[in-house]
């Protein structure tokens, strides 16, 4: 027990790690006529020890930040780095809890979170206690036994922020990681998340295609273009916490927020739609001239 | 928070399970029925074969079916303590036949699926060791198994490790291929949060890789337990002294038609036996499965 105490007393103390920095990042997906450019000339910063959210219209290759943000793909172009060195491939340092559920059905809930210890290399005799402690921390400890497949959704995704938080990763990387949840469950996990975040604050980069869930949520918001991938809107969510639902509604702030980022994000979304439009009326027109 | 988990694990856990299972909402209400096989309506079709049997070769002496054995003549040449043909439930050389047929199939299986699985894993694992082997492979799969007949004989000499052989070639391929396929089927997500965790190849081949392709792998392994008892009772036919495949060949040849009749009779048992004896080890090895849809606790 001794180990956990020492390691969240370190977290308390220590400068926050997990600066991220994306300096004119590129990514482009197939070749060819099929070639897809899903970022372009994209810088911006993930700030330390904080909860950072990125919200944008869908398909903008928000998923795709996360990917090269956790070094599961290279940039084309540009640079990644983590703390002022480059990111070349997964670490687990870098955690990332995927937007479809990966836990590993053929382990139950203990078995799941004590392989993440094993993975990291941590002995046999801190797995037993680390395990027992994190599954306190997400509620789940009288579930330990069960296998994914006997848990809702709204347990799985607790047991994968319990993996992904034993370890003590610098940065916690998460997909839509609320995605598929019905309303009512969805709510209960921001607070939960929210409560789990204040006693293990981190480098966060949440992503999100709700406002009102990152808003809740967020102490920096990133609104991201329409596909190629940019930042559009960056801003500071300084509004007071602990944030509840009920609060924001009648948060004069916060519905400001609220309103410009829905107007951006509106923008964004739309420009997709445009520029299928532009498309076919630049084709029609070649189809016209060549009569 | 359970409530609510546990209103929403109906919706979600029938979404989660719908492609591998039809969804169980009410599984544990009616845990008797499905834990205990549908004995009384099996045993009806049992009789129903058998009445038609009977009836078509015995009672009504149908065209073609008159030559057969009768469903009375075959039980009774089974159980009379001294057959007509030297064959029955009383006899010694009754109970050779099935041991020497049941010693191949374990030799037979046991290669196969030591040979063949962790061929399959690593088949599915590394694409450079697939692009080396699987063209040799899949231009070999296809051959027959009696195609193999003469290489089996003239490669072993004496009939019994080629009876094995061609038992074992059989049960490898499809062994092997399900596992490949095992491994491939596994969701790469679950493999990069493997990685994202810090896991080496080395663990992610054991805990996430095997474990993941086990379902493939157990359907691969039952059909493979089908098929050794296909290719053995053929290579017990060309070649082979003993065995269910011999005896069923030389009785046809003895003209001791129901003597052939409780060879497949038995033949149908056993299979069946070895083919449950699989499950039931596959079921023991995938607990989460069984428990994901709610049958067993
Ligand atoms: N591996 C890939 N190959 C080809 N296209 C891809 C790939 N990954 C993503 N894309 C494309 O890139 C765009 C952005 O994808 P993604 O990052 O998943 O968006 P988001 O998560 O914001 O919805 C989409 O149009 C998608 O079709
Ligand atoms: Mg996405």
């Amino acid at each position: 027990m001794s180990a956990v105490a020492e390691r969240r007393a370190s977290d308390q103390t220590a400068a926050p790690r997990g600066r991220i920095d994306l300096h004119r990042v590129a990514k482009t997906y197939g070749q060819g006529r099929l070639a897809k450019t899903v970022m372009e000339d994209c810088s911006l910063t993930i700030e330390p020890g904080r909860l950072n959210v990125v919200i944008g219209p869908s398909g903008c290759g928000k998923s795709t930040l996360l990917r090269l943000i956790a070094g599961f793909d290279q940039p084309d172009a540009g640079a990644v780095t983590a703390d002022g060195s480059p990111v070349r491939g997964p670490a687990s340092d870098r955690l990332m809890v995927f937007q479809e559920s990966a836990l590993f059905d053929w382990m139950t809930v203990y078995e799941n979170v004590a392989f993440a210890l094993r993975a990291a290399g941590r002995g046999s005799r801190d797995i037993a206690p680390l395990a027992k402690d994190v599954l306190e921390r997400v509620g789940l400890a009288a579930f330990k036994e069960k296998y994914p497949g006997q848990l809702s959704g709204g347990m799985q995704r607790r047991v994968e922020l319990a993996r992904a938080l034993i370890n003590d990763p610098a940065v916690m990387l998460l997909d839509e990681p609320f995605r598929g949840l019905d309303a009512m469950t969805r709510g209960l996990m921001q607070e939960y998340f929210l409560r789990l975040y204040a006693d293990n604050p981190r480098t966060v980069v949440f992503v999100t295609t709700e406002i009102d869930e990152a808003i809740l949520i967020a102490d920096r918001l990133i609104i991201l273009s329409n596909v190629p991938a940019r930042v559009r809107w960056l801003v500071e969510i300084d509004l007071p916490r602990p944030r509840t639902v009920a609060t924001l509604y009648e948060d004069d702030r916060a519905n400001d927020i609220k309103r410009e980022a829905i107007e951006v994000l509106h923008e964004e979304a739309m420009k997709s739609f445009r520029g299928a439009f532009r498309e076919r009326a630049s084709k029609e027109a070649v189809t016209a001239g060549s009569k | 928070m359970t409530e609510i988990d546990a209103k929403a694990l109906g919706a979600d856990g029938a979404v989660r399970t719908a492609s591998a299972f039809p969804p169980t909402p009410t599984t544990v209400a009616r845990r008797p029925f499905r834990a205990s096989p549908k004995l009384p309506l099996s045993l009806v079709g049992f009789a129903a074969f058998l009445l038609a049997w009977h009836l078509a070769v015995e009672v009504w002496r149908l065209p073609r079916f008159a030559k057969l054995p009768g469903l009375v003549e075959v039980f009774v040449e089974w159980t009379s303590t001294d057959p007509m043909y030297g064959v029955s439930l009383f006899t010694a050389e009754y109970y050779q036949h099935i041991l020497v047929s049941l010693k191949r199939i374990v030799a037979a299986f046991s290669a196969a699926t030591l040979l063949g699985v962790p061929l399959g894993l690593l088949l599915g694992w590394s694409q450079r060791f697939r692009e080396y082997v699987f063209p040799v492979f899949e231009t070999l799969r296809p051959v027959p198994i009696l195609a193999w007949v003469p290489i089996s004989i003239i490669l072993f000499s004496g009939a019994e490790t080629s009876v094995v052989f061609l038992t074992f070639i059989a049960a490898f391929f499809v062994t092997t291929l399900n596992t490949m396929t095992g491994v491939q089927s596994i969701d790469p997500s679950v493999v990069r949060a493997a990685r994202c965790l810090g896991a080496s190849p080395r663990q992610i081949f054991r805990h996430i890789v095997a474990p993941g392709a086990l379902p493939h792998i157990f359907t691969g392994l039952q059909v493979s337990m089908g098929v050794s008892w296909f290719s053995l009772v053929a290579a017990e036919m060309v070649s082979g002294e003993f065995g269910l495949g011999y005896l069923i060949n030389t009785a046809y040849a003895k003209i001791q038609y129901p003597t052939i009749a409780i060879g497949m009779i038995t033949l149908g048992a056993v299979g069946y036996a070895s083919s449950a004896l699989v499950r039931l080890v596959g079921a023991r090895l995938m607990a989460w499965r069984l428990r994901e849809i709610g049958v067993g606790r």
